[in-house]
Parts: structure tokens; sequence; C-alpha cells
């Protein structure tokens, strides 16, 4: 027994740090079993710890800014605690917390609403976005109009995305940003821009919904026009619109 | 561009070994670095930053494969680990040397992940013969798949762990030698453990396997008040190049590498940093050695 405190071997010294790293055993318990200074034995726990701390607060960093310190501090050692980390990459790790915010609710975080769940899943679909394989195609390689494959859409029961942008540009700005909005149905489509690469959210308007819609279903402008009841000239100026924001993505003789 | 005249094992002959420098390339300089690059011979991209990612990171990664020399550099191969060795990571690893086409890769004598949980973090391995074993056949499957050289490079580490039959420069050496693999030598964590762990920094680089080493690593370091921890967030300290010179004397030029993860600088001050790193080159080698531009640290 005593032999085992002292020269334990290569795979229990590796279970006991696994505990110490998942915080299932404690610095001192883990330096006990180990032989070394509590604080040299703590700092690991910290490391581990703080990677998955500082991938959720990147990645959610309205929701964390919308929430009282305390109240994020709790949501993140419980996500910690509830999702052991399984993916090498780092961000992908921060991927079940929406799920963790509607499974723990306002037990963990009594300040928690609806609304904030809905914001999480904005900010996590930029980052899906942003990081997604997928890849838009050139100009010169497309025959005809095409949705841009990077294209997330949310249906949400809050403006999240005219309140995530207001209140973006106001805290850059040093402001506090605009007030919880009341509930009011939202579609936002979430997209990688094709010339700078950087994810993007557009609330859907009409124009964009009619361009979507068109080119998902693979109706012809002429069909459009005629179901729309407007000429098309206007079919395309829509699609051309769609094109700017980078919902569809047109050939270069469009 | 001195060249190293130093004898070099036969698995890592006609690799470049020269006074070249670099830095590595991260996201806030992903505009700047293909216009302000003066004295950067090289980058280094971490992997892990690139190989899941499509989108501005895969666009800017293939400008820059385009553009400079490119080594490689991971922190979750976890070569340690008891686990399976993870085939998704092997294969975006493998993905990344195709698309780069890098002298070697490298990682981190240490694990990082274990019993199906990934850390983030490099764990210490405890210093024994079971592990030398364990490490140096894992070693050899990822350099025969991989198609290329890799070299293991010393982690930080903060506690020993118990049951050591050897010292850590002991165990690094015995990996090297058996693995039959390259040595990437982080001069910054000599320094950080020979300060943790009681040792003369000198007799660890000394001890080197010198003909296995084919880069350094430079960065710097915080003070925590009991002990020196391995940020890569500041500038690389006097103690750090004392010892860089030092390294450079008995190892000779190889390729080296300014880390500065976290806190990360503008790129006038990541470069300027270069610069002194370039000017201790230029203090061991002659001024006329080491192409321009250099700076004497203050």
């Amino acid at each position: 027994m005593i032999k085992e405190r002292t020269n334990p071997g290569f795979r229990t010294v590796m279970e006991t740090m696994h505990k110490l790293l998942r915080a299932e055993l404690s610095p001192a318990e883990a330096a006990a079993i180990l032989n070394a200074p509590v604080e040299r034995v703590a700092i690991y726990q910290d490391f581990v710890r703080n990677h998955i701390r500082n991938a959720l607060a990147k990645n959610y960093e309205v929701v964390a800014d919308l929430l009282p310190d305390q109240e994020w501090d709790a949501l993140v050692e419980s996500y910690f605690a509830a999702h052991p980390a399984l993916d090498f990459e780092l961000n992908a790790n921060a991927g079940r917390f929406c799920e963790h915010l509607a499974d723990v609710g306002p037990a963990v975080a009594p300040s928690l609403q609806d609304f904030h769940r809905e914001v999480a899943e904005l900010e996590w679909s930029e980052w899906l976005v942003y990081s997604t394989r997928e890849e838009i195609p050139s100009l010169s390689a497309v025959t005809g109009p095409l949705l841009n494959p990077t294209l997330i859409i949310l249906e949400f029961n809050y403006p999240v995305a005219d309140f995530v942008a207001a209140r973006r540009q106001a805290r850059s700005q040093g402001e506090d940003g605009p007030e919880f909005p009341a509930p009011a149905a939202q579609m936002v489509f979430v997209l990688r821009d094709p010339d700078s690469l950087l994810a993007m959210f557009l609330p859907a308007s009409d124009r964009h919904l009619f361009a979507f819609k068109l080119v998902h279903d693979e109706i012809s402008i002429t069909d459009a026009a005629e179901l729309a009841d407007v000429d098309e000239a206007t079919v395309r100026t829509i699609l051309v619109e769609a094109a700017a924001d980078g919902l569809v993505i047109l050939p270069e003789d469009f | 561009m001195v060249s190293n005249p130093r004898p070099v094992a036969p698995r890592l002959a006609g690799l470049p070994r020269d006074a070249s420098f670099g830095v590595g390339l991260r996201r806030p300089h992903f505009n700047g670095i293909f216009d302000s690059n003066d004295g950067l011979d090289f980058l280094e991209i971490l992997v892990e930053n690139f190989m899941m990612f499509g989108g501005r990171a895969r666009d800017v990664l293939r400008r820059a494969a385009e553009r400079f020399p490119i080594v490689l550099h991971g922190v979750n191969l976890s070569i340690g680990s008891i686990d399976p060795l993870n085939e998704e990571y092997l294969s975006a690893l493998k993905e990344m040397i195709d698309l780069c086409k890098p002298p070697w890769f490298s990682d981190h004598l240490s694990y990082s992940s274990a019993f199906g949980i990934e850390y983030h973090d490099l764990v210490p391995l405890p210093f024994t013969e079971e592990v030398v074993d364990h490490v140096a056949g894992r070693v050899r499957e990822v350099q025969a798949r991989m198609g290329i050289p890799f070299l293991l490079e010393n982690p930080s580490y903060y506690a020993e762990l118990p049951g050591a039959e050897m010292t850590e420069a002991e165990f690094l050496r015995e990996i090297v030698l058996r693995s039959d693999c390259g040595l990437l030598l982080d001069v910054n964590n000599v320094y950080v453990n020979a300060q943790n762990h009681g040792y003369d920094p000198r007799e660890y680089i000394d001890f080197m396997p010198a003909d296995r080493v084919m880069q350094y690593h430079m960065a710097g370091h915080d003070d925590s008040g009991a002990f020196l921890v391995d940020t890569h967030g500041t500038h690389i300290l006097p103690g750090v190049y004392d010892l860089f010179e030092y390294t450079l004397e008995q190892v000779g030029p190889v390729w080296t590498l300014l880390e500065w993860d976290n806190n990360i600088p503008s790129l006038d001050v990541l470069l300027k940093e270069n610069r002194f790193v370039r000017g201790a080159a230029a203090q061991v080698f002659g001024e006329d050695a080491i192409a321009p531009p250099w700076e004497k640290r203050p």
C-alpha cells in the first residue's frame, strides 16, 4: 500500500491526473497520491478548466456579457462537469452549450431566459459558419444561381439578430446597448461572406425569402415573375441584391 | 544565412539546418503578415488552429504556404497517452502536411488526452522505462504514417510525477534516439524547467543529442511567485536569451521560432522581438553571418 502511494504505475498516474483534470479529485487529494506539491498539481486543473471557460467566453460573448458574472461562472462550471471535452479542436467542445442552457435553465442561472438561449444559438451558428469546410464556389465555376453553401437558417421567437447587432455596436462604443426586446418572430440567415470569408447574419426580409425560395426550388426567373406577378427585371434585381448580401451566388455573366 | 556544420542523424540528412528565423501564424496577424514580414524566413503553423477549418483560416493557410516555408507544430497529438492514436487527428494532420509540404512536423513529449477525454493542455509523463518504450513506439508509428520526419519537443512541466527512473534529460534523449526522430529544443522550456526543478540548464543542453536538433523554440514566461510558468505571453527574458546563445554555441544554428500565443502583440512588436532573436544569433556567429534585420537586445 505504501509502495503504491509513493511509486504508482503509469496507468495509476494517468488515472489520478485524469480525475484531477476533470475536477473529480481536489488538487490536495491528487497531490497526496502523486507525492507532488499541491500548487504544482493545481495549476493543471486550472489550465484545463480555463481552456473550456475561455472557449465558452469566446464563442458566447454576448450571452456571457448579458448574464451576471456569478451566473455565467455557474453555467461554465456546470457545463464543464456535464460535458467532458471529446473533440481535439477546442472550440468544438463549446458546441453543446445551447443544449446545456436548455437542460439546466434557471436552476443554475436564475436570470436565464429563452431569449438568452436564442442569442447563444445565433452565436454558435456564427462559429459553425466561420469554421465550416464548405467552400463557396468561384463565380467562374457557377452556371446558375446557387444558395450560399455555408448558409444556416434560424427561426427565433425574439428579434435576436437586431438585438445582437445593436448590442455589439453599442459595446464597441463603450455603451450599454439595447434593452431586452419583446417577443417577435424573426428568421435569420447566418452565412459566410463570399468576399471577406467572415461569418455574418441577416434578418430575413421578404425579398431575401423570395430569392431563397427561387434558388432553393430552382424556379426559373420567368416562372418566378409570373407566380409573384412582377416583371422579370424585378426578379433579377432581387437576386442581385441577395447576391450582394451573400445569400446567393450568381454566375459572372448574370 | 549560416548553415550548421555539425553532423546530423541519417534520418534528418538533407533537411534545412541553418540560421533561419520565424514566428507562428496567428489570427490577429492574418491580414498584416503578407505585407509586413521583414526578418521572417519561415512560419510555423499550429495545426490545431487550422486543421478543422475552412473559410478564412484555410484561405490564409493556402496563401501562407505559397509565400513562406512552413513548419507544422501541434499540441494535441497526445503522443504519450495510453489511448489509441486519434485517427481523425492523424488524417487531418496528413492533410495539413500534404497542403503545406513542411520539412518536418513536431509535437510535445507529453499527453493531452486520455480515457477518451481531451484536456487541451500538455500533461507530463513519468520518467520511466515503461513510458520510454510506450512513447518511442508511438513516435515511430506516427513518423512512418506521416511520411516526413517528426520532431519531439521538450515540454515545460510543473510537477515531477512519481516513480522516476531517470532524469528529464535522459527521458527525452532516450525516446528521441530509440524512436529515431528529431528534436525540437524549446530553450525557454529548458530554462523554466531548470528553475522549477533545480537543475543546470547548460548541462541539459550539453546532454541533448545535437545531431537530432532541427528547430528551436524561444518564448516568454511569467513568474507565479512560487514557480515559473511557460505562458508564451510576454517578451523573452534575458536569462533565456543567454541560454539561447549558449545553445547556439553548443549545437549550432537551426530554424528558430519565436512563440507568442497569449496576449498576442501587434505584428510590429512581434517582428521587433524576432529581430532580437536574430541579434542573439549574430552575437554568436558574427554580424556578417546573420542576414539583417537584427538588433541587439537592450
